[in-house]
């Protein structure tokens, strides 16, 4: 009874939270994953040529009943401003069909001559290919696999067969490898500088520990945006580590820096090193001192204190600062946007690039889904080979 | 002592260049001998012990293991078997890995490994549990998989730093009776630190008491126990009454005289205390003082007059504090059968106790010693 009623009220304290997070935080998520499987412009753009395409199975151009409603579509959608949205949707499924949509759209509202086949035709003859009419079934179904095709480089053909894109227009899966090998190298970098470090925390005197930590914490203190700009300011052509490398008579002249991988690394690793050093000094500040000396009493040398005691109670550490590094970078948009050159640029520049420049939702929302699962995959993979428990402890 | 398996030779030393811990530290541990060193916190014990194991180092003086200086010599090549306070088990290894490891880093081969850590869990009497993890263990049992991890490479020196300490006071006892087994049946010697002293009554052959980083006394138990060479010791070791009073002189056999407050005089055994001097401190056991519910002046001179403060029942000995003429409060240790309901708080009682039951120190132990230092020097 009384813990029943405990359990109500703990509920009730936690309620505004709960709000506060289902509106702010899985709600958004939620309707960026559903738009990722669904589409909304081109249904509201082309309803009678969706209707009529239902029953279509892709094999050969459709009958004249699907040139008449997409006469009538293209027209109705001009007028209604809807065509546009419509037309760049299209567009990012098949290159060209933009110009397609919309000169034929201006040709039919000038009047149609004979039958809307023929006009239609005669506008434009791209009209004559199965595939456009395949454009318009992909982008009209939901939920719709288009979106996560796309985001893997696939694509399904008017007859439903799953294909991949033509060589020069792949592009994901390398953001997507490139993307887990800069975390990757990120990440490694992260563990080589922290690991010693936060070792370093448990062990240094009291004063020193005071200063070093404040020197791992100082990053948090300031904005990621401000770092970001730090760092371009400092590996610019122009910029201050250029200047003393010239001033040294290091270099003869100045050595780009800025924009390239290199810059991008420096930075990640920057501004992800506390993640890493924070649960390794957490975890490693727990080993207690006498477990070493028990150790040595035990005929255990340094290298041995090290590698047989040491670092295995320290690997709950690990796991918790490589998975937190790892996750966080990447995400990561600013910087390498800011420091990179386009070939360093990784998923999340292009969930950004396509839901602010193309206007792309589906596709940006299914790029979000892949960098969503393949998190998640890291996850499972950290809890089943390190235990969670473990990762909750550190 | 004929070649001693351990000697400290005028050991110094001092941390963060300041606080001197031990000034000047000399003492033996014999071949299989069980030594304890006792004293309160922060009286240097436990730094001897470390300074032994070689996890701190000396400042002067040198420390002998079988004849050979081994400081410089780290910890790892000492073989000397450590058992900590805190257990210090390694809690990513089980019990039998636990056990295996001393065997394991010095490259023993498999075989031999897996019989001896089987007899070494035997002989704690752990038997089947080579798979739990330390976390999975009591207290006490989590010290014997310590105890069989320092013993298992068959160390000729095993160091204890308040091993039980950590353990309440039934298995403390259970323990005890463990590590004396163990140090009888191994032959080991076990250098031993505890700031309890019925503990090192209870397993060591000698005690060494440590104060202010020096060895007060050094001896077998019951040396330590009747004889004690001062004041710190004696109230140290088990309980002691203290009775201050007036040194009227020595008599041919060497009994002490001295004038308690209210008239009586009782004879004591004088140690260290300088020809000449007035204030003496008797100290007498509480189990040694003979209490009779009657008026002291009809027992004779040597009894002393007091009044009942409290009387507690304790099950196997009653314990009676009375006061004084001078309001000194000494306490009195009778078997229970000998209970009396008479002695309520108030009662008049006569209190005596024989001479060779009492010693008489100096009042002031620092002052006195060192005239006795300057008169001897």
């Amino acid at each position: 009874m009384g813990r029943a009623r405990a359990q109500v009220e703990a509920a009730l304290l936690l309620a505004p939270l709960l709000l506060f997070i289902a509106l702010t935080f899985a709600a958004p998520i939620a309707v960026i994953l559903w738009r990722g499987v669904s589409d909304t412009e081109v249904p509201r753009a082309f309803p009678r040529t969706l209707a009529v395409l239902a029953d279509w199975k892709g094999r050969n151009l459709p009958g004249d009943e699907a040139f008449a409603a997409l006469a009538e579509d293209l027209v109705a959608a001009r007028a209604a401003g809807t065509l546009n949205a419509a037309a760049g949707r299209l567009n990012s499924d098949t290159p060209g069909l933009r110009t397609v949509v919309l000169a034929t759209a201006r040709r039919l509202a000038r009047g149609v001559e004979g039958s809307p086949r023929a006009a239609i035709l005669a506008a434009d003859p791209a009209w004559g290919e199965v595939e456009t009419w395949g454009a318009f079934r992909r982008a009209g179904a939901t939920p719709t696999d288009t979106h996560l095709l796309a985001a893997l480089d696939l694509r399904r053909s008017a007859d439903g067969t799953i294909t991949a894109v033509p060589e020069e227009r792949r592009l994901f899966r390398a953001v997507a490898l490139r993307t887990v090998w800069i975390g990757f190298l990120v990440t490694l970098l992260c563990l080589v500088l922290g690991y010693p470090l936060a070792a370093a925390l448990v062990f240094v005197p009291r004063r020193l520990f005071g200063l070093l930590l404040f020197a791992v914490l100082l990053p948090f203190w300031t904005s990621l945006i401000v770092r970001t700009a730090a760092w371009m300011v400092l590996l610019a052509r122009e910029g201050t580590v250029n200047q003393a490398f010239l001033a040294l008579g290091l270099v003869v002249e100045p050595v780009q820096m800025l924009f390239t991988r290199t810059a991008v690394l420096i930075a990640m690793v920057h501004i992800l090193l506390p993640f890493m050093v924070l649960p390794l000094y957490a975890v490693m500040r727990q080993i207690p001192r006498a477990q070493l000396r028990a150790a040595a009493s035990l005929g255990a040398g340094p290298v041995a204190q090290l590698v047989r005691v040491w670092l295995p109670q320290t690997l709950p550490g690990v796991g918790a600062g490589v998975l937190m590094v790892f996750i966080q970078a990447i995400g990561f948009y600013v910087t390498p946007a800011l420091i990179g050159g386009g070939a360093d640029q990784m998923l999340p520049y292009f969930i950004g690039f396509h839901a602010t420049q193309t206007g792309n939702w589906g596709l940006a929302a299914a790029l979000s889904i892949l960098l969503l699962v393949g998190t998640l995959l890291i996850l499972a993979l950290f809890g089943r080979f390190l235990g969670l428990a473990q990762l909750r402890a550190a | 002592m004929s070649d001693p398996l351990v000697r400290f030779d005028r050991v110094a030393k001092s941390y963060d260049r300041g606080t001197v811990v031990i000034p000047d530290l000399s003492f033996e541990v014999g071949r299989g001998e069980f030594l304890t060193l006792l004293g309160p916190s922060g009286s240097g014990k436990t730094t001897t012990l470390m300074m032994l194991a070689g996890f701190e180092a000396p400042d002067h003086g040198r420390i002998l293991l079988e004849g050979r200086n081994i400081i410089g010599v780290p910890a790892h090549k000492r073989n000397i078997g450590v058992v900590f306070q805190s257990y210090a088990l390694f809690p990513h290894l089980t019990v039998a890995q636990n056990v295996a490891f001393p065997l394991s880093v010095r490259g023993r081969p498999r075989a031999e490994i897996a019989e001896r850590v089987r007899s070494a869990l035997a002989m704690v009497r752990l038997e089947g549990f080579d798979d739990r993890r330390p976390n999975q263990l009591s207290g006490g049992q989590q010290q014997r998989v310590a105890l069989a991890r320092a013993l298992v490479f068959e160390p000729k020196l095993v160091l204890m730093d308040e091993p039980l300490g950590a353990l309440d006071k039934q298995l403390r006892a259970e323990l005890q009776a463990e590590i004396r087994r163990l140090h009888r049946e191994l032959g080991v010697t076990v250098v031993y630190v505890t700031h309890d002293q019925e503990e090192a009554l209870a397993l060591s052959d000698r005690i060494a008491v440590f104060n202010e980083g020096r060895i007060r006394q050094i001896g077998p138990p019951q040396e330590l126990y009747d004889h004690p060479c001062d004041p710190f010791v004696a109230g140290f070791i088990g309980e002691n009454n203290r009775v201050e009073g007036e040194a009227l002189g020595r008599d041919e056999d060497g009994w002490l005289a001295v004038r308690l407050a209210g008239g009586a005089v009782m004879k004591a055994a004088p140690v260290d205390v300088p020809p000449g001097a007035r204030r003496v401190l008797l100290s007498v056991r509480p189990e040694r003082i003979a209490l009779a519910h009657a008026e002291a002046e009809h027992l004779g001179a040597d009894a002393l007059s007091a009044t009942v403060v409290e009387t507690m029942f304790l099950g196997d000995h009653v314990r009676v504090r009375a006061r004084l003429a001078d309001d000194c409060v000494v306490t009195v240790k009778r078997p229970a059968f000998a209970n009396d309901p008479r002695l309520r708080p108030g009662a008049r009682v006569a209190l005596a106790w024989s001479a060779e039951h009492a010693i008489a120190f100096p009042a002031d132990q620092t002052i006195a010693g060192r005239l006795h230092a300057a008169e001897r020097a």
